[in-house]
């Protein structure tokens, strides 16, 4: 197990469905119309549904990400920005990537920590249109010391 | 943008209560079943006093309350740290100011606050009007 800046997973496309946006919303608790009227959605001056701001996540489930298959050990979620160019509305497919911005080592209490900044950029003809930055925080023990 | 002026409450503090129930409707929508969120035994062994909330759907409820304050607006950019973990059940105080606004933009700070009185979550969210 290593973990090194730069490391970047293959590009992969992502769809984006009415009702994922529609099943996203519910799961947050978010009332806003735009989440699920297309008709509101339209009328407020979108082309479709509207992703909630958080909505990116998802779409790590659709990443392959070597460097942290591996990890049976808790990842935890220390930051997270998300930075709009455009909205992300309901029929628009991405092409993105994730990678590791930077690895940074740190003495804890408990022991090491590891800090994992990693970048999921979504584009749009060849145009970036989203980042989605994620910190995980890696606690290192004995018999998963990283390289 | 709309009728705020910086140091204004956007709204009244949010209270919020996140249920186990939430919790695992959130893992089966994002798909992460980290065992520290769902499990007693797996949070406590990590470390927790009991289960904990996943940071995305705190930092997803935090925003979900704006999204009917702004209804017609969308979202340039959010962000927020998790400097301590948000325990299942536990009673949350959720504040939201305005720290900056022009005529197209709006800049809210979020401030999410656990039980013990300790702010969990830290956040910084914008807003601008459509084609604004």
């Amino acid at each position: 197990m290593s973990f090194k800046a730069g490391m970047t997973s293959d590009f992969f496309y992502v769809t984006v469905k009415h009702q994922d946006i529609q099943n996203f919303a519910r799961s947050i608790q978010n009332k806003n119309p735009l989440h699920f009227d297309v008709h509101k959605a339209k009328n407020a001056g979108f082309p479709d549904l509207l992703a909630p701001p958080t909505y990116p996540i998802l779409f790590w489930q659709l990443a392959k990400l070597d460097w942290l298959d591996q990890l049976d050990v808790p990842l935890i979620h220390g930051e997270q920005k998300f930075n709009y160019l455009k909205p992300i509305v309901a029929g628009d497919t991405y092409i993105c990537k994730i990678y590791l911005k930077e690895v940074k080592k740190k003495q804890g209490s408990t022991g090491v920590l590891w800090i994992l900044k990693h970048v999921l950029e979504g584009y749009q003809n060849d145009e970036l249109s989203f980042t989605s930055e994620t910190t995980l925080i890696l606690r290192e023990f004995q018999g998963n010391e990283v390289e | 943008m709309v009728a705020f002026t910086r140091g204004d409450y956007v709204c009244e503090n949010e209270s919020v209560i996140i249920s186990a129930n939430d919790v695992k409707k959130y893992a089966e929508t994002s798909n992460d079943f980290n065992a520290i969120h769902l499990d007693f035994q797996s949070a406590v062994e990590a470390g927790f006093e009991r289960e904990i909330v996943h940071g995305m759907l705190v930092m997803g409820i935090a925003e979900s309350r704006l999204s009917v304050v702004f209804p017609t607006s969308f979202v340039v950019s959010y962000e927020t740290k998790f400097l301590h973990p948000v325990l299942v059940g536990e009673l949350l105080t959720i504040s939201y100011v305005v720290i900056d606004e022009d005529l197209d933009f709006i800049t809210i700070k979020i401030e999410v606050t656990i039980e013990n009185g300790k702010i969990a979550i830290i956040g910084v969210i914008q807003f601008t009007n459509v084609g604004g």
